[in-house]
This record gives C-alpha cells, structure tokens and sequence, in this order.
C-alpha cells in the first residue's frame, strides 16, 4: 500500500517537474523567438511548483529523510535514541495533521469565495484541497514511523 | 526582547540535543513562540498561510530547476571530458594531474549546483589518473575535496538561491557575486598544488604530454558545458533570463545533452526526476520551517536586541561582521552547510541590512549590496567549513568514495587548500569591491 501511494506520487511530481521545465523553455523561446509568450505561464508555473513539492514531501518524511544534525548521535544511549525517535515522529504527525486541517479549511474558503487566478481563471480550491491531503498523509506516515520506531526500539531492549 | 534569544537556544537544542529534523524545530519554536505572544489559532493561522505561500511563489521555481540540471549533468557523465581537458592542458606539469582535478573542479560547479555532488563525481574520473602516476594520497584526495568545495560558489549555487530566498535578495546578482570569488578560488587552489609539489616534489609527478590536436579534441569534448555555462549565466547576466527562466534554460539544456549522449533511460530519467523533486521538497519544509521561525523572531524583536547590542558596545560596522565571520567558524566545524545558513541567515540578515557598512568601504554603501556581499563571504566561509575538521563533509564524502585512504591523510592533504582558502576569504572581506565588480557593471 504504502509502496504503491509512493509510486504514485513519485511519478506525478516526476511528470509535473518535467512539464515545468519545458514550460519554462517553451515560454522564453515563444516569447523571445515568435514574439508570443505564453499566457499565464506564470500561474501555471506557481500551481505546478505547490504540486511538486508538497507530491514530494510524503516520499521524504517516508524515509525520514528530513535533514537533522547528527552530532552527538554516538553518544546517545540507544534506549533515549529510540524514544527521542518515537517521540520527534509524534511531534511531527501532530504538526502536520494541524496544518492539514488549516489547509482544507483554506480550500473550502477558496471554493466558497470562488477564487480564480488572475489571468487564466484557474480555480484555486483543487490545489489547496491537494496540499491539505499530501500534508495529511505525511502526518499519517510520520504516525506510522512514530509505530515502527516503537517497535524496532521495544524489540531491541527486549533482546537485549 | 530576551524571550527571542530563549527561543533560539531552544530551537538548538532542539536540533543538535534532541536530533529533530531542523525544519520541525524551526517551526515549532516558530509557531510557539507566536502563539504566547499572539494567539495560539491566529499561530496555526500563520503557520498554515506560510506554508502555502511558499509553495506557490513563482520565484521559487528557480530551486526545483536548478537541481534539475545539475542532477542532468551528473547523469549525463560529464566529468571524464572536464577532466581529460584540463589534463590535456595541465597535466604535464609537476602537480599537474591535482591541478586538472582543481580546474574541472571549477568546470563542473559552472554547471551543478553542489559541492558534494561535485566533490563526489570528481573523485570517480580523477582519483585513478592520480594513483596510476604515483600522486600522494594526500595531495590526490585533498585537491578533490577542495576543488569540489566550488560548487556552492561558481554559480548556478544552491547555496546562494536559499541565500537569496531567505534574504530576499536578487538571486541573479549573487550569482555574478560569485564568479571572481570562484575563479580567484580556483587560481589560489593552483597555488596551493604549486607550492606542494615545490616543497615536496615526489608528491606530484609529471603526468603525460598532450599534442595540440590533442588538446583542441579534448576542448571540443566540453564544448556543451561551455555552451550551457554561457547560456545560463550569460542570460542572468546580461538581463536576457529571470534567474528562473534561466535555470528552466538551463536545466532543458542539460537534459538535452544526457540524451545526446544517451545516458538517459526511460527509468534513469524517472529516476532523476523523482529525486530533483524529492531534494526540493527537503528545501522547502525547511524554508517554511525558517520562515514561520523568522517571522516570530522579528515580531520578538532579536533584530533590534541585536542592535542594541551593536549600539551599547560602540562597535563598528566591520568589526561585528568579523564576529559574524568568527560565529560562522565555530559553528562551522560542528555543523553541515545547508544546516548552518538556514538556522543563521534569518538571524544575521536583518543586523548587517542595518550596519552603517558604508564607512567601511564605499562599495557597501547600498544595504542590498552590502548583503550580495555578506552572502558572498558567508558562502566562502560555508565552503571553508566542508574541509574543516572534525565535521569537514567534503572530506567524508572523499572518505566514502575511497576506501583504501584513511580520513586523517585527507585532512593532512586538504591542509594547504585550507590555508588558501583562508587567505581569500580574508581578501574578499578587505576588498568588498572584488565582490561587488561584476554585478555593478550588470546594474549599469
């Protein structure tokens, strides 16, 4: 499950960051080439960035792969490392869910007031609906850490 | 105001005693901090429209971009023609196969934005030429770990587009900033080898000689990072390319050449493009984790404590970026790059946009490019900070990349690179005109 979902949004921001480029190239070259840029190119650049990130973010907190500073990492004793572990990943899923459910509430706003871009009309709602479910489903992964954690550090103290 | 200065030693703590990811740390105090001095909704407000925010901000497209390229670049397996060019030219010289490492060193960050990245693709194709002439490891490893460090100056620069985001800065002009600095980088680093191979002659052997039609084939052989480099930062130069266009420029041109050169599969493609995206992903929680921290320590009033500080101690202006510099130093010895500009540059910035750098020298008297130039030494000094021991992260990777070569014989070997190094960050404090030379001509 787990495996699928990160397939999934791997390829969508795989295939969004390649579109961005060649939307970029094709805008300069029409625009200094033909004389013709691309309308609301600019809009759909913004719309396409919030996608690639936030369809990425889910694979980073996926492998923890969220930057730290390892300092005194070999001086920790292992029992706190898997605590301190559980417990920042907790932390996480709670930040995230909270900002999960900001987003959604944005996104139900926008559909309410109608929100448009400036220039193409574009619709906002569907992008803060699709940051709200990426956020919410790191808060799951980091949830699911947060469990996996627990397990390898209560397997490990019952060894030894 | 002190309760600033409580928040930020407890994002530390959070970070280096409690090992949480800097992002959620920053948040966290962030988000925190606001709530005690606002409201706890109006904090989750703030934290919710920020995080939004920043992912849909046009100028930040120039991250994913250029990532991109330089992911294309390494893909597309570079190195070997920017080694065997620089070799055709140098390698003949005593020291001469380290000063070819040096100078594709300074090739491959014209294109790609990392120093690790540059650090750890140079080691592949210039570590073997190295060894089959008898270099000493030392020498061997050290001019690759240093050399590599160029790849967060030599523009394009990741390091310098976080720079620019968390100043607000022109990300165009810094990265002209950086090219005399890089280029007087490669230049010292050449007299670093120089002077080795002087004093200790059996390090550095002769390599073979290389004919003229040699030479001009292996020139031809980077002609396409010539081209790409000229594209880019020629556009950003002369104002043809917004940074971001520039890099979409640049990162289609360097998918080009990987496809040219048919190294890109269907699934190595895929590969590169989930990975850019997962990289830029990284960036970004940690520039919204940044963000939501810079706004509460603003509203705290740090900018202002620090001033204060600046004002009660009668300081002036060189003498606190001095402080800075010496800050830098230390926390460059126990912290990673990116890490250490994005805890310290929302702190900094506000300060030195509010010293008096004018008196200092007459180049500074404009804050925003008294900045460029702050950005500048603050990336040289980042650079120093990857060969520093005992956190010296270019030497790791060296490490990594060759088991056989033991850490304190790079360290040994990256020495005189480290002296150099120093040499010119001192140069570029002194002169702050060396910096500020090109992009003043850009502006007229």
């Amino acid at each position: 499950m787990q495996f699928i979902l990160q397939r999934i949004l791997g390829s969508i921001a795989a295939a969004l960051l390649f579109f961005l480029m060649l939307l970029t190239l094709v805008d300069v070259v029409s625009r200094y080439g033909f004389n013709a840029p691309i309308n609301g190119s600019f809009e759909i650049t913004e719309l396409l960035l919030a996608a690639i990130i936030f369809s990425a973010l889910p694979l980073v907190s996926a492998k923890d792969d969220h930057i730290t500073v390892d300092l005194i990492d070999s001086f920790v004793p292992s029992i706190i490392a898997w605590l301190r572990d559980v417990a920042i990943a907790l932390a996480s899923c709670v930040m995230l869910a909270g900002i999960s459910f900001k987003v959604w509430n944005k996104a139900l706003e926008s559909i309410s007031y109608g929100d448009q871009t400036a220039m193409l009309f574009l619709p906002t709602a569907p992008v803060f609906f699709y940051i709200s479910i990426t956020i919410g489903l790191t808060s799951a992964i980091s949830l699911l850490l947060a469990w996996q954690y627990a397990r390898a550090g209560l397997a490990s103290s019952n060894k030894a | 105001m002190y309760e600033s200065l409580i928040a930020f030693a407890a994002m530390l703590t959070l970070v280096i005693m409690v090992r949480m990811p800097i992002a959620f740390a920053m948040g966290l105090v962030g988000f925190v901090g606001f709530g005690l001095m606002t409201s706890f909704s109006g904090s989750l407000a703030m934290v919710s429209i920020i995080t939004y925010d920043t992912g849909l901000n046009y100028g930040l497209s120039v991250v994913p971009l250029f990532i991109l390229m330089g992911n294309f670049i390494n893909r597309a397996g570079l190195s070997d023609e920017l080694y065997t060019a620089a070799n055709a030219f140098l390698g003949h010289r005593r020291g001469g196969l380290a000063m070819a490492t040096v100078v594709a060193c300074g090739g491959f960050s014209a294109v790609c934005g990392s120093s690790i990245a540059t650090a750890a693709t140079m080691s592949k194709v210039a570590m073997p030429p190295m060894k089959k002439y008898g270099y000493d490891e030392g020498l061997a490893a050290g001019s690759i770990a240093a050399g590599g460090t160029l790849g967060i100056l030599i523009p394009p620069s990741v390091i310098l587009i976080i720079f620019g985001i968390m100043t607000e800065s022109d990300i165009g002009i810094l990265f002209i900033a950086g090219i005399l600095p890089g280029l007087l980088g490669v230049i010292l680093y050449l007299v670093a080898v120089l002077a080795t191979v002087t004093l200790r002659p059996e390090k550095g052997p002769c390599g073979k000689r290389f004919s003229w039609p040699q030479r001009l084939q292996a020139l031809w052989g980077v002609s396409g990072v010539l081209a790409l480099f000229t594209l880019v930062i020629g556009g950003i130069y002369g104002g043809i390319f917004t940074p971001t266009e520039a890099a979409g420029i640049g990162a289609s041109g360097a998918f080009f050449i990987a496809l040219v050169r048919r190294r890109l599969s269907w699934s190595s493609l895929l590969d590169t493009l989930i990975e850019s995206s997962r990289t830029t992903a990284m960036i970004f929680v940690i520039l919204i984790g940044a963000e939501i921290f810079s706004n509460y320590i603003n509203i705290a009033g740090l900018p202002e404590l620090l001033s204060s500080w600046v004002v009660s101690f009668d300081l002036s202006a060189i003498v606190v970026i001095i402080l800075i510099m010496l800050v830098y130093v230390i926390l460059g010895t126990v912290l990673e790059s990116l890490s250490m500009i994005m805890l310290t540059v929302p702190v900094f910035y506000p300060l030195v946009l509010g010293l008096d750098l004018g008196e200092y020298s007459s180049s500074l008297m404009d804050p925003e490019m008294a900045l460029i130039w702050f950005g500048i030494i603050v990336v040289v000094i980042t650079e120093i900070s990857l060969i520093t021991p005992p956190v010296g992260l270019n030497v790791f990777v060296l490490r990594s990349m060759l088991d056989d070569v033991k850490l304190s014989t790079i360290f040994r070997g990256v020495t005189p690179f480290w002296v150099v190094d120093i040499i010119r960050l001192m140069t570029l404090i002194m002169l702050p005109g060396l910096v500020l030379w090109l992009p003043n001509l850009m502006a007229n």
